[in-house]
């Protein structure tokens, strides 16, 4: 399918592609890898008059080791899948680059594309041929069309309940990453998670002119180690359909448990962070039975739609007690190996 | 209107007048009539319009014609030397790892950028290589067998 005619700009510098982005405000769009900008607007999801290419800025591909680790928002995911940096000091995250689409999207596609990802689900993502049979829905319509899902409810007020399904966020998030966001009135550093604001028609917290600029992870403590599992239909190509990231940290004195993330993704409009797990195992060593707590506390924590294709919303429910009951002692057996190394 | 740009194709620089809204895909297709390069779902799901971009594996479906200006740009009419093929061609051929032959060329060319780098890859590799490239007919094993054999002759 032809893609609908764009103006197109490619500044060099930050500065300029801010003051455009900031001119045109929703009649432009920031395309960097361009593989989920690409097929939405040749599925007519957006028609963005001005398309304003990101790659042409010099600068922001790079991955830096100094006070902590810092990935420029243009180094695609391919290189950060195969940097000897990342493999050594946040497999996890190169895990998680590698498990986005097919070694193709890779190579085009961005970190800070892959954060900044659309949500998805099964009435969206289909050809406009699919979309017209019924009627526009809210995300891509007007505040009073009916989302898709549940074109009948009456009442209640209008929700997008599309998921945001990025591979790295949920990894990003486990390992404590902040982002850096150059806009109109300056840089600003935020919260990762921060990024997300949970509604599914708006779903990322950046305003008109706003430029993800780069990712700033922490150095993880030495006796720490993370997991992200992800599954999907399908081994390649195919987003997920839960993703679940931990990451633990032990106490050097005796073993015992510092702290615990556990981050799901897939499952919601924006990444979800199981809270209270930390209360669960501070202080105590691992076992079965604490495993198995802290996979039930995710369980609870997820509330999958029925918004993808491929399986019923109770198998994904499940899938994230199982993922992360697989998680937690990978992570663990990790954590001993690099001990004993 | 158009743009006149120049692209680097197989060594060879062309000149092409193109559309802003002109993908890779369509302007060797369509432009330059190099019809190698296949259009399947145009979405970026199943492989067959993969090129390589400075020896690495994309969707031409997903990259616009104007962003590839600089760039070097390898199609499947480029591994042939006049009437030689390609090893990798070759052994496709020798093995029956062809098909209906939609997939050939992208699954030829993400196999070049593999032992490119990776002169003797694990079957794990190449089959983690090729994971973007799907082939409708099913012929993974043939097309595995041909490239671990280039793999093995040249090692
Ligand atoms: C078949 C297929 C399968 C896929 N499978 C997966 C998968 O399994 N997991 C997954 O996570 N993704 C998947 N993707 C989506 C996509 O390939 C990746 O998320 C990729 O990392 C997006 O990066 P990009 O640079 O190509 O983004 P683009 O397409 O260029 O941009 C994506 C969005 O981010 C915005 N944007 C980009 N860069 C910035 C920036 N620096 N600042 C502010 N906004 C920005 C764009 O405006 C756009 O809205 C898949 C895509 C396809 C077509
Ligand atoms: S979930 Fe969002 S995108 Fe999907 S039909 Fe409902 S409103 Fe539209």
């Amino acid at each position: 399918m032809r893609l609908p005619r764009f103006e197109y700009s490619a500044p060099t510098t930050i500065d300029e592609a801010v003051a455009e982005l900031s001119e045109y405000k929703d009649e432009a769009m920031i395309i960097a890898g361009g593989t989920d900008v690409i097929p939405s607007m040749k599925q007519r999801r957006f028609t963005p008059k001005r398309l304003v290419d990101i790659r042409q800025i010099r600068g922001l591909e790079y991955i830096q080791s100094n006070k902590d680790i810092r990935i420029g928002s243009l180094t695609t995911l391919g290189f950060i899948e195969e940097s000897g940096i990342i493999n050594q000091r946040l497999p996890m995250l190169a895990k998680a680059a590698g498990e986005v689409g097919a070694p193709q999207h890779r190579n085009a596609g961005t970190i800070g594309g892959n954060l900044c990802l659309n949500t998805r689900c099964w009435y969206f993502n289909q050809s406009p041929f699919f979309r017209q049979c019924r009627p526009v829905c809210y995300k891509l319509g007007k505040d009073d069309d009916k989302c898709q899902l549940f074109p009948t409810r009456k009442g209640k007020a209008n929700v997008c309940y599309s998921v945001y399904s990025g591979d790295t966020a949920p990894a990003l998030i486990a390992l404590g990453a902040d982002v850096c966001i150059v806009g109109p009135g300056g840089e600003r550093v935020i919260a990762l998670m921060d990024l997300y604001t949970g509604d599914g028609k708006r779903p990322i917290a950046l305003g008109f002119g706003d430029i993800l600029k780069e990712v700033i992870i922490p150095f993880p403590s030495p006796l720490s180690a993370g997991i992200y599992l992800k599954h999907r239909l399908r081994e390649a190509i195919d987003f997920p359909l839960v993703g679940v990231a931990v990451n633990i940290a032990l106490d050097p004195k005796d073993g015992s448990c510092k702290q615990l993330k556990v981050v799901i993704g897939a499952v919601a409009s924006k990444p979800v962070i199981v809270a209270g797990v930390d209360e669960i195992v501070q202080g105590k060593k691992f076992t079965d039975q604490l495993v198995d707590k802290v996979s039930s506390a995710a369980f609870d924590k997820a509330r999958p739609l029925p918004n993808l294709l491929g399986c019923s919303q109770k198998y994904r429910k499940n899938m994230v007690k199982i993922l992360t009951k697989r998680a937690l002692p990978l992570a663990l057996q990790k954590l001993t190996d690099n001990y004993t190394k | 209107m158009k743009q006149l740009i120049q692209l680097k194709i197989n060594g060879q620089v062309r000149d092409v007048a193109i559309d802003t809204n002109d993908t890779l895909l369509e302007v060797l297709r369509e432009n330059l009539g190099m019809t190698g390069t296949k259009e399947a779902c145009d979405l970026g799901e199943c492989g067959a319009c993969t090129v390589l971009l400075d020896g690495r594996p994309v969707h031409s479906c997903l990259t616009l014609a104007i962003r590839a200006q600089g760039r070097e740009i390898e199609t499947i009419e480029g591994l042939a030397q006049n009437d030689n093929l390609h090893p990798l061609q070759q052994s496709f051929v020798d093995r029956g790892a062809i098909q209906c032959g939609y997939c050939t060329p992208g699954m030829i060319l993400t196999s070049k950028a593999l032992l490119d780098g990776n002169p003797s890859p694990t079957e794990h590799e190449i089959r983690r290589a090729i994971s973007g490239n799907i082939c409708r007919c099913t012929g993974y094993v043939k097309i595995v067998e041909a490239i671990k054999a280039v793999a093995e002759k040249e090692a």
